[in-house]
């Protein structure tokens, strides 16, 4: 048998526990033996997994990029784009691991039952405006929120935290104003659309993806399995040689605290590497893509907001930048498509579209998507004929 | 701690950890992190470098990953990581290391005059019109359109010579970044003079001249007709923050 194998075996008496207070009992997420976690690991066996293949591929096709187009006033762009979009999202990742991985040693799954409200649609209501108690952007919100789903915060409540959280908040609002020139109503539209499409879209995939459903098993699910422990490393459980809150030995605070920043360390690594594929498709469109381009085919209002939507996607701005580049739009666009972009962009771009996949299914992404996409464009549209026709 | 340094996953996950914070340390020291994110926010670089080396210290304190070779993934997931490293080493000279430039521009651009009187963001003081070097701000001079009409401006920018123009004028830009190059939008001004011949892309200059009004498409665009055109050295910030005008 084999070091990992082993580690998959591993069980522990706080393994499949917790299920009261609308948490998920840890055995759902439990992931067959037979299917492959993410690690930093020894290899389960010989043959290559399509991601690996997949990945690979993925680093020859950039470098062999940088090697083609080094130099060149398009390579300068397209790098430029590629490592601006990874140092404006580092710290912010790394901000959010640092939370989930302290979340993770020293908020027991006990305390977080006791804190979610019993009734399903009270917890998402409350976890859509959550953003105001912890104004961060969407790079951060995303590896926090794989640690909340993993201590059994329901899949649909942590949706409406992850959508909501990057617009509903003081610092995005700042911002808002800022570029709108301290228009109020522009501001509580944003916060307003945001709050709604994030809590539909949760309400729906509560329905459509019950419990734990939506979560990837490879991911979430495989990291819940060797969560059979509950420590949830990536690492040899021959080599566990650390305790949480839920083992019998207490351990000494520094030693918790150093067990956090691994876990932390552990989600920066595994959500980066999805950060730099969408990175990396999004400098491509940024460089590729002429701006000019949307405008000029935005004639009707419902193009000018699907456009603006796209735009949105492909140029994966951060939650405090988007509202100045949404405001340039002003000249040429009604306010409804702005807004289109500023509430959708912070839910739904290409850096993000990979770091969802990193812990929920394809199935569900694609569900995600079509829902937010959905709500955003029928809720500007309406908002438009009925309130917003002639705004810029 | 032994058991870090024996292991070849944990020396491979570290080698990562390390590089990303030398070369974040290294942009930070060199003050080149200017390239790519505005100026001011460099101390979210100095928390990203704390924090890997955070990372760092706790593997060596609670070593958690066990011994064994790497996997195929476990590399690639590696280089995947290791591929903005290696980008950012390349754009520090070259082409790249002055910012973003006129190809970026044609992109990025919503036209001439989209970026006058109309820009959203500003309400700076007069006292944040110029900058170091005692010139006018060109995203100041975009955002004040009206007022500085018929004035004698001095301002610099990057070159961009259009081609639909007619000949002896040019385009001169700056790009004005919120958060990092991503985001970054251009403010533009033609400039009018014989001396445009001289210029090429992406060449840095100091434009003299008196500033105009004209007005292109329905959208008021700025025009200096130029006295004199000198190069200057790119900028050490090349970009412009809306905070500034």
């Amino acid at each position: 048998m084999s070091v990992v194998e082993k580690g998959m075996s591993h069980s522990h008496p706080g393994a499949g526990g917790g299920s009261e207070g609308g948490l998920t009992p840890l055995r759902v997420l439990n992931a067959p033996a037979h299917q492959e976690p993410f690690r930093f690991e020894v290899p389960r066996d010989r043959k290559i997994p399509f991601w690996t293949l997949a990945g690979g591929l993925f680093v020859l096709l950039a470098v062999s990029l940088l090697a083609a187009t080094h130099g060149s006033p398009e390579g300068a762009t397209m790098g430029l784009s590629f490592v601006s979009i990874i140092l404006e999202a580092l710290p912010f990742v790394m901000l959010g691991s640092l939370l989930g991985g302290l979340f993770e040693v020293f908020v027991p799954r006990e305390t977080v039952a006791r804190l979610l409200p019993k009734r399903k649609i009270l917890g998402i209501l409350v976890a859509a405006s959550l953003g105001l108690l912890l104004p961060v952007c969407e790079c951060a919100v995303i590896p926090f929120t794989r640690r909340l789903v993993r201590k059994g915060v329901p899949f649909s409540t942590a949706v409406a935290y992850l959508l909501a959280g990057p617009i509903v908040n003081v610092l995005v609002g700042s911002a808002t104003l800022m570029a709108y020139a301290w228009n109020w109503h522009v501001l509580a539209a944003r916060m307003i659309f945001g709050y709604v499409v994030a809590v539909s879209v949760a309400l729906c995939m509560d329905r459509f993806f019950p419990g734990h459903a939506a979560l990837l098993d490879s991911g979430m699910a495989g990291k819940a399995a060797e969560d059979a422990c509950g420590c949830g490393h990536d690492h040899d459980h021959h080599h566990h040689d650390h305790d949480h809150e839920h083992h019998e030995k207490p351990q000494p605070m520094w030693a918790r605290l150093a067990d956090a920043i691994n876990h932390a360390g552990d989600d920066f690594l595994s959500v980066g590497q999805f950060l730099v594929m969408g990175a990396f498709v999004a400098s491509i469109c940024q460089t590729v893509i002429p701006r000019h381009t949307f405008v000029a085919i935005a004639h009707a209002p419902a193009v000018a907001i699907m456009i603006m939507m796209g735009l949105a996607v492909v140029l994966n701005l951060c939650s405090g930048a988007d509202a100045f580049v949404a405001s340039s739009f002003r000249a040429v666009l009604p306010l409804s498509a702005q807004m289109g972009f500023m509430v959708l962009g912070p839910m739904l771009d290409l850096k993000l579209s990979a770091m969802y996949l990193s812990f929920i299914s394809k199935r569900a992404f694609v569900t995600l998507v079509v829902l937010m996409y959905s709500f955003v464009f029928v809720l500007m549209l309406t908002w438009h004929y009925l309130f917003a026709a002639g705004l810029r | 701690m032994s058991g870090v340094l024996k292991s070849s996953v944990s020396r491979w996950r570290g080698l990562i950890l390390a590089a990303w914070a030398a070369a974040l340390g290294g942009i930070l020291i060199a003050g080149r992190y200017a390239l790519f994110i505005r100026a001011p926010l460099w101390p979210l670089l100095l928390a990203s470098v704390i924090i890997l080396g955070l990372f760092l210290v706790s593997m060596f304190l609670r070593p958690s990953h066990g011994g064994g070779r790497i996997s195929s993934g476990a590399w690639v997931r590696g280089a995947m990581l290791l591929l903005p490293v290696l980008y950012m080493g390349t754009l520090l000279s070259g082409a790249a290391a002055s910012g973003l430039n006129s190809f970026a521009l044609q992109k990025r651009s919503l036209g001439l005059g989209s970026g006058s009187d109309s820009l959203p963001f500003g309400g700076g003081s007069d006292s944040a019109a110029t900058d170091s070097g005692g010139t006018m701000n060109i995203g100041y001079i975009a955002r004040n359109l009206t007022k500085l009409n018929g004035s004698h401006v001095i301002t610099e920018g990057r070159v961009w010579m259009d081609p639909s123009l007619a000949s002896g004028q040019m385009v001169i830009f700056r790009f004005v970044v919120v958060c990092c190059a991503a985001d970054a939008m251009p403010v533009e001004a033609i400039v009018k003079s014989p001396a445009t011949a001289r210029c090429k892309n992406d060449d840095w200059v100091r434009v003299e001249g008196t500033l105009r009004v004209e007005t292109q498409q329905g959208q008021p665009v700025p025009v200096i007709d130029a006295d004199q055109i000198t190069p200057i050295a790119a900028p050490e910030e090349p970009y412009l923050s809306p905070y500034q005008f």
